[in-house]
């Protein structure tokens, strides 16, 4: 199957936010298919690491291909890679595209996932024509919500503007909630959106050695 | 074909990068024709230089006119534990056939 780069998506304001320039560039022959990747970067923290995986229409992942750990602690302003397609990669792109895309979700210690799902409520009101409006990058902001009748751990979702659009599921809730005690809201950044869920990048990272926060 | 008749590819070298690494790398770089297929392959040869704390390998990656990246490959590992202060790689890197190659970046990298 001859692929194009428009079937490679990268998101330039996640990007922005880890720091972060991707290069990338896609070729194909008879014998191979190839994306070449630079990531350049002044000041990196933490760790964290560069996903590549094929989505469908939809933006639900299909098929992870490659994962590139970044250390900040050892990154030299630099580096670059190579990722091969398989057939059963350029198969799955007859009909989905590839996402190219930082996330904090380092996976070298017990830690939870920066994937935090939002799907309380969303069609709650007039919080769907707010969310028809929300790209991939944007921030949103967390909050507590001390007064809800339901949950007393429950966190409140806005977008920029302020506008009410849904509330973290109650195990997310529960662990955010002691650090909103501190702080009253942190921001985090949309990975992921889908008909009945949003998905963020975690404003703060755990792991068995160290708590790292990366909300503003 | 022999390299008295390959052209020479420009080099950018990041000298920061080496300095932090003890290293200073000589960099000749030439576009081939590649024996086996029809596309032009960069070869890199690096002399490594210096003295150095951690196991390095060393990344290079090509570009065309338009500074678009076309290419990347690595080899090494140097350790320090086995390298006396000089030692040579080389580093081939296919084309994607129809690009030309007019610049190679080559920097090392601190072994994960």
């Amino acid at each position: 199957m001859i692929i194009n780069t428009s079937k490679i998506l990268t998101f330039p304001k996640l990007n922005e936010r880890f720091g972060i320039n991707l290069v990338h560039s896609f070729f194909q022959d008879d014998y191979s298919s190839n994306i070449y990747m630079e990531v350049i970067g002044d000041e990196l923290y933490g760790k964290f690491k560069i996903n590549i995986d094929i989505y469908d229409e939809n933006g639900t992942l299909i098929m992870p291909i490659k994962s590139i750990p970044i250390d900040g602690s050892t990154f030299d302003g630099i580096t670059a890679n190579r990722i091969r397609l398989n057939n059963r990669h350029l198969d799955a792109l007859e009909k989905c595209h590839i996402r190219i895309y930082p996330t904090n979700s380092y996976l070298d210690d017990k830690h939870f996932t920066s994937m935090t799902l939002i799907h309380v409520g969303l069609n709650y009101g007039d919080r769907r024509n707010y969310i028809d409006k929300l790209n991939i990058g944007d921030f949103v902001t967390l909050t507590l919500d001390k007064y809800n009748e339901f949950d007393k751990f429950a966190v409140k979702v806005s977008d920029s503007n302020g506008n009410h659009i849904g509330y973290l599921n109650s195990d997310c809730a529960f662990v955010y909630n002691q650090f909103l005690q501190d702080d009253g809201e942190k921001k985090a950044c949309i990975l992921k959106i889908n008909k009945s869920s949003i998905y963020l990048e975690s404003p703060v990272f755990f792991s068995s050695k160290n708590i790292f926060l990366f909300g503003e | 074909m022999s390299l008295n008749n390959a052209k020479k590819i420009k080099i950018e070298r990041l000298e920061a990068i080496e300095k932090k690494h003890g290293v200073e790398l000589n960099v000749n770089a030439y576009e081939i024709k590649s024996e086996y297929h029809n596309y032009d392959e960069a070869r890199i040869l690096i002399e490594v230089i210096g003295d150095i704390v951690n196991p390095l390998h060393f990344m290079a990656s090509i570009y065309n006119e338009q500074g678009e990246l076309i290419g990347v490959g690595s080899r090494g590992d140097i350790r320090p534990d086995t390298f006396d202060g000089i030692d040579h790689i080389e580093i081939e890197i296919a084309a994607p056939p129809g690009k030309k190659i007019d610049k190679v970046r080559v920097y090392p990298q601190r072994v994960r």
